[in-house]
């Protein structure tokens, strides 16, 4: 299996804060890769990193073996690596269709002139553009709601249709960050549920960060922990589970006795 | 029932009569009055103030206006209940008037002038506030009554039509529009004759409407054409880029000037051909654009609006001094800039010249709207919305930037080369920051990023105070009220942007047509 993303040794300063220290990760191919870790502990700035925002200090990132960090944002996009925002960040005040005919942007080629000249090849782009764009909305479920401006739409469809803008420029990579922050249960499994027929049916490589553990363990191939910066752990979901590094950066050294001491007492109660 | 509240009728009181002493102040009582003078057939003829009768109307007239903004939310109370707060209001009114009216009279029978530190009161003005009355307590007084009486009868005609016809006039209203609408069919429009026909007949309009009206209104609709230019130019890079321009003049000082050098026998002597000339100077103002937003537009926040609004002045500055008056003509401006020839035919009239600016701002229509709903426009938009994430989704946010602010600059080019071969002058003071102010100012009135708005915007603020010359002395106070007041009711504009409808393409498979295009 080829390897998608591959960071090495990537540390990223803020000042004397260090956001990412040292965090090395591989995410091969098709494969769902999750990111956890208390809040504060570097997960966005990473993201960050891979997405073009930030310059890291030191390290590398690599995208299908070429280095990418450095490069600008449109770059990127436009090599094939997409992602959305903690706080779903949409074209407001553009209607929804045309918020992912924004995100097909690093597939256009059509410059201005001939886009008012109208020549044959800016016609044909356009319009295949724009079906593209109505059946990437039939995928994620937004049919019929094309013509809406797209801070209009429910706050679950918000994060369908920055999704759907990720997807529309084909990415090969895509970087959820907290899909699912906000959703009631039953939508965050249908979100579930999707992200995994986009490996499936797509073959697109995910990366994403979660709080939501019922999430993270039921769709990630690989789970990586990161605590102020420095990733604490990593591998399958139920290795993370068990992981008593990863338990104390959760809930605190000595955790374990006090769960230990918390079941003993909760299965005295019910015996 | 709402409880009626005294300090109501106190605080409008307070607030109308701080406004019409501030309209005293600024000299605006005179003009008002010969405003309705002139409505009623009689125009004051210059130097003359108009008849005491229009001042008393005016009065009148904000009284009632005041009176009628007090009972417009008690409509279920009876009468004499408002009665009170409508009293208070009037004498809060008329007593501030009256204490303004003994002020000035008072200074006035003393013989001091007040111009010295109001420019505006002259002793010929006090006495229209004073109704020419000469004694100051006598009229000081009799504003007071005035004021009371006008204020109870504006309520009480508010307070009758809010009882009688408000609900009426609202279904009256809904009926009417819905009658409209179903008088005209809308698939009528679809039809292609009807749509020949209204092309023909928009076509007839536009060939015989210069020719039968007259030089004057050719004139004013030039003016409100390239004003149109400069809107559409300015939208480009403010209304739909996001990136806000203040120095938008500089672009038209530059397309003036390159014009006017280009064209005029002196100082260069030049003469070069029309079009030529307006190519150059188009290209000349898009260069500028082009030199301006290379270092500045990497850059994020407001530094475009600094830079460019310093590059105005410097332009404008450097425009009037001696320094360069070898090259520009000085403050004495450029005379005898050439006027438009077609195939050795001079065209240098106001029909013809009507025509051109027509056919240049329907170009232009043209040009942006295509622009618009392309991939260049959305990108701009996204831009508009959010900088970061429009990068990130692949829009080269510097690239885009740069075109949008070229194109803004040729458009600006293309109205100044038209605005000096129009004026066959120009000079220093065509190019003060004010006319980017308009500019700004038409492009919010009429509807930020919509191309009709905009037109709108021009014909209302170029085009009514052309029509309304006695108030042209207050067209700053008047953009500002007609700002204040917009920003209230229409915050997006007369005609706010809407976004375009996009249909799913007809053609079954794409696929399919790309290879029928290839001709396989």
């Amino acid at each position: 299996m080829k390897t998608c993303l591959e960071t090495t040794g990537v540390t990223k300063v803020f000042g004397g804060l260090t956001a990412v220290n040292d965090v090395s990760l591989t995410v091969p191919e098709n494969s769902i890769a999750s990111i956890i870790g208390p809040n504060g502990a570097g997960k966005t700035t990473l993201f960050n990193c891979i997405s073009g925002y930030y310059l890291p200090e030191k390290g590398q990132i690599s995208f299908y073996g070429e280095p990418i960090q450095g490069f600008q944002t449109n770059l990127i996009a436009r090599l094939g690596i997409a992602r959305t925002y903690q706080n779903v960040r949409l074209f407001g005040n553009l209607s929804v269709i045309e918020n992912v005919l924004i995100g097909q942007e690093p597939l256009l080629s059509a410059n201005w002139l001939e886009s008012t000249l109208k020549t044959r090849k800016a016609i044909l782009e356009e319009k295949q553009a724009i079906e593209r764009g109505f059946d990437l909305l039939e995928y994620v479920d937004l049919a019929g709601r094309e013509n809406l401006l797209a801070r209009n739409l429910p706050y679950g469809e918000q994060r369908k249709l920055e999704i759907a803008r990720a997807l529309a420029s084909s990415p090969r990579l895509l970087l959820l960050d907290e899909p699912t922050a906000g959703m009631n249960p039953s939508e965050s499994r249908d979100l579930t549920n999707f992200i995994r027929r986009l490996r499936d049916e797509i073959g697109l490589t995910i990366l994403l960060i979660e709080h939501d553990m019922k999430v993270v363990m039921e769709i990630s191939d690989q789970v990586s922990v990161l605590d102020y910066g420095i990733k604490i752990a990593e591998g399958k979901p139920h290795e993370i589970q068990n992981n008593q590094q990863v338990i104390n950066a959760y809930l605190g050294v000595g955790s374990a006795e006090l769960i230990g001491r918390y079941q003993k007492r909760k299965r005295k109660i019910y015996a | 029932m709402k409880t009626i509240r005294f300090s109501k009728g106190f605080v409008t009181g307070i607030v109308f009569g701080i406004v019409l002493t501030f309209l005293f102040l600024i000299g605006f009582i005179e003009t008002g009055s010969g405003l309705l003078s002139k409505l009623f057939g009689q125009p004051v003829p210059t130097n003359a103030m108009p008849k005491i009768f229009f001042v008393v109307l005016f009065f009148v007239l904000i009284g009632m206006w005041a009176g009628s903004s007090l009972v417009r939310k008690y409509r279920e109370e009876p009468f004499k209940d408002l009665l009170p707060v409508i009293l208070v209001g009037g004498l809060t009114f008329g007593a501030i008037m009256g204490i303004v009216a003994f002020i000035f009279g008072s200074i006035a029978k003393a013989g001091i002038d007040v111009r010295t530190y109001l420019v505006a009161v002259s002793p010929a003005l006090i006495g229209l506030l004073m109704l020419k009355i000469a004694d100051p307590t006598i009229a000081a007084l009799s504003l007071l009554t005035l004021f009371t009486l006008a204020t109870l009868l504006g309520a009480f005609l508010e307070y009758l039509w809010q009882r009688r016809f408000s609900d009426k006039a609202k279904e009256l209203k809904g009926c009417v529009s819905k009658r409209l609408i179903r008088f005209v069919p809308q698939h009528l429009f679809e039809k292609p004759a009807v749509k020949y026909a209204t092309f023909v007949i928009a076509l007839a309009l536009f060939i015989l409407l210069p020719r039968v009206w007259g030089s004057y209104w050719n004139y004013v609709l030039g003016t409100v054409g390239i004003y149109i230019l400069l809107g559409l130019g300015l939208n480009i890079i403010t209304g739909w880029t996001g990136q806000l321009v203040i120095g938008y003049v500089a672009f038209f000082a530059v397309g003036t000037y390159t014009f006017a050098l280009l064209t005029a026998p002196e100082p260069h002597g030049l003469m070069l051909n029309f079009w030529l000339a307006l190519a150059i100077a188009v290209g000349t103002s898009a260069l500028v654009g082009f030199l301006i937003g290379l270092p500045i537009l990497n850059l994020r926040g407001d530094y475009l609006a600094i830079v460019t609004l310093g590059f105005a002045e410097i332009i404008r500055i450097l425009l009037k001094s001696d320094l360069l008056t070898w090259f520009t003509g000085g403050p004495r401006g450029i005379r005898d800039v050439g006027g438009p020839t077609l195939f050795g035919m001079v065209l240098n009239d106001d029909v013809n010249f009507t025509y051109l600016i027509f056919i240049m701002v329907l170009l232009m229509i043209f040009f942006v709207a295509r622009l618009q709903r392309s991939r260049t426009g959305r990108g701009w938009e996204a831009i508009r919305e959010d900088q970061t994430v429009a990068k990130a989704t692949g829009v080269n946010t510097f690239s885009s930037k740069l075109l949008a602010l070229t194109l803004s600059a040729a458009a600006a080019g293309l109205a100044g080369a038209l605005f000096a071969s129009r004026n066959q002058f120009t000079g220093p003071e065509d190019h003060v920051l004010l006319v980017a102010i308009n500019v700004m100012c038409l492009m919010i009135v009429g509807g930020i990023g919509n191309i009709p708005g905009i037109v709108l915007g021009a014909l209302v603020l170029k085009g009514l105070p052309e029509i309304l010359r006695e108030i042209s002395n207050f067209r700053m106070l008047a953009f500002g009220a007609l700002l204040v007041v917009m920003m209230l009711m229409r915050p997006e504009g007369f005609l706010p942007a809407k976004r375009p409808k996009i249909s799913k393409p007809e053609v079954p498979d794409s696929a399919q047509a790309l290879k029928e295009d290839q001709g396989i």
